[in-house]
């Protein structure tokens, strides 16, 4: 089977960076409208990763907004080696990952939600709470398929969650997966099939 | 190759990593194995609905939002800011709180004259020590020196009567006083009246005395003076309460009958109202002879003594400024005036 290759507007962005060292340089010097030129190409990309890994618009418009504000203050630190959109996303993950890990120390009710679902056992009353009518997250959920795959893609562990999302859903490739997380390339590879054999068997009538 | 090792390599499959016998492998084990070929269109479909989750958008006006943020000051500017820099809402508040202390300073002030008299007299504060006060018997007394401080914030109106009241006009008043008090209490204890033919008159005129007119603060008794007199000086304090004669006069009569013009002044005083402090002369006076009378003149009928005395003989004096007062206390001295040369005067 050959490989496939997942073409999205995020990859293209990733491999663009020789455009990005201009605006950066001009960001560095604090134009503001250079930043923002950035902003606007990479908004979609983040906003993806943290939609899809915290499960709610506002709170990851929040978090966008947040990574890049950290990513602007971090200009100066940037190295121009790497590509910027690997720095931007490394930054966007390790945010993700830490607003997740506040969230289990104090839990929510969608999370509540969650994990009674995992256990095969939602009660009424939570189902009611996690899934009232629909608002604007779920307006964007059209299809009652991506509906299910998200609810089910967030009761994953936030490990197995960071993997598939960059994967499926941002079309990383393994390599920039490692270098985001700090993962070995094998690692990777099974952390990875791990996570989608449990979506498969969640998603599995 | 069994369906664990199938199932292991879903993903290698899926994403085109394996190749060449293990890729051979695989794929005819899914073909013949029905689970295996069953697991893996569900795997496919997983992974191809995790595709199709794709991209999603923030809100119009991210971009500009997010520039905007970056571009706003630090938060220890805007919190300085919020502090200081709304100066419309802060001078107010501080007026308000200078207006308010003011007001503050102002009411105690007014409530507590203390405050005030502390501020007018600050020659009150004197040295802790004990004061000698002489006593009548000659017996120095020792006292606290703040007694006398009390005394005089209590006093303060008598002040300026006892300022000129010296020598026998004192003693007599004080026995007036004490006389007054006594048939007005009615108690029958006596205290020893003070000698009423005083051994030289404290109030002759300055002419006479050939000494300069003595202003009211040389009146003023010294500091040790006004302590040694203190015991005494409360009577008259007393009498000057009950009498109110604030204003003070020294008048000096020279008149060639003394005895005549002090019966004048004696009937005139009871028409008009006053009265006279000193009583009457053990024996007639005679026309040569000083004497000092003490007076109490209603002010409306201080006009009328003035004619009277010039009526009876040339009037020499001063009166002193004190405030108004319903009655006026004179220290009249009748001094003989000798017959000049005629054309003299």
């Amino acid at each position: 089977m050959k490989e496939e290759t997942l073409i999205t507007a995020q990859t293209r962005a990733v491999g663009q960076h020789d455009d990005d060292l201009a605006a950066i340089e001009r960001a560095s010097a604090g134009d503001g409208a250079a930043f923002e030129a950035l902003v606007r190409k990479y908004q979609g990309w983040v906003f993806t990763l943290a939609y899809r890994m915290l499960g709610d618009r506002a709170d990851a418009e929040e978090s966008a907004q947040e990574i890049f504000l950290k990513a602007y203050r971090a200009l100066p630190r940037f190295e121009r080696k790497s590509k910027f959109s690997t720095w931007l996303y490394s930054i966007a993950t390790n945010h993700c990952l830490n607003q997740l890990e506040s969230r289990r120390r104090r839990p929510r009710f969608q999370e509540i939600g969650g994990s009674e679902r995992a256990q095969g056992n939602p009660s009424p009353l939570v189902e009611a709470i996690v899934d009232p009518t629909p608002g604007p997250e779920q307006a964007l959920e059209q299809d009652d398929m991506r509906r299910l795959v998200q609810r089910h893609l967030f009761d994953l562990t936030p490990e197995h969650r960071t993997v598939l999302v960059l994967r499926d859903i941002q079309g990383l490739a393994y390599g920039e997966i490692g270098e985001l997380l700090g993962l070995a390339p094998g690692t990777v590879r099974s952390r990875l099939h791990r996570a989608r054999m449990e979506l498969k068997d969640r998603l599995k009538p | 190759m069994n369906c664990h090792d199938a199932t292991a390599r879903f993903s290698d499959l899926r994403d085109g990593h394996l190749s060449g016998d293990e890729l051979a492998e695989v794929e005819r084990h899914v073909t013949n194995c029905p689970v295996c070929r069953t697991e893996w269109v569900y795997f496919r479909e997983a992974v191809e609905a995790l595709h199709g989750l794709g991209s999603v958008e923030p809100s119009p006006g991210f971009a500009a939002r997010v520039r905007a943020k970056i571009e706003a000051p630090p938060w220890h500017r805007r919190l300085a800011r919020r502090l200081f820099i709304p100066w419309e809402i802060k001078l107010p508040l501080e007026a308000a709180a200078l207006v308010l202390v003011a007001i503050g300073i102002t009411v105690i002030y007014q409530r507590s004259p203390e405050m005030g008299q502390g501020v007018e007299r600050p020659q009150v504060s004197r040295p802790p020590a004990q004061i000698e006060t002489r006593q009548r018997d000659g017996t120095k007394l020792k006292r606290p020196a703040f007694r006398e401080e009390e005394r005089g914030a209590r006093q303060p109106q008598v002040t300026p009567l006892t300022k000129g009241v010296t020598g026998p006009l004192r003693d007599d008043a004080l026995g007036q006083a004490r006389t007054d008090q006594d048939q007005r209490s009615g108690s029958t204890v006596s205290e020893p009246t003070p000698p009423k033919e005083s051994p030289a008159p404290a109030l002759t005129s300055p002419r006479e005395a050939g000494q300069p007119t003595p202003p009211a603060a040389a009146l003023e008794a010294k500091p040790t003076e006004r302590l040694e007199s203190a015991d005494s000086a409360r009577p008259l304090s007393a009498l000057a309460r009950s009498a109110a004669p604030a204003p003070f006069r020294i008048i000096t009569l020279r008149t060639r009958d003394v005895a005549s013009a002090e019966d004048r002044i004696r009937a005139w005083i009871g028409l008009v109202g006053g009265r006279l402090l000193d009583p009457p002369a053990a024996s007639a006076p005679t026309p040569s002879e000083q004497r000092t009378l003490s007076l109490i003149v209603p002010v409306r009928a201080v006009p009328r003594l003035d004619a009277l005395l010039v009526e009876l003989g040339q009037l020499l004096g001063r009166e002193f400024d004190v405030p108004p007062s319903d009655e006026v206390l004179i220290s009249l001295t009748l001094s003989p005036k000798m017959a000049a040369p005629s054309g003299s005067e």
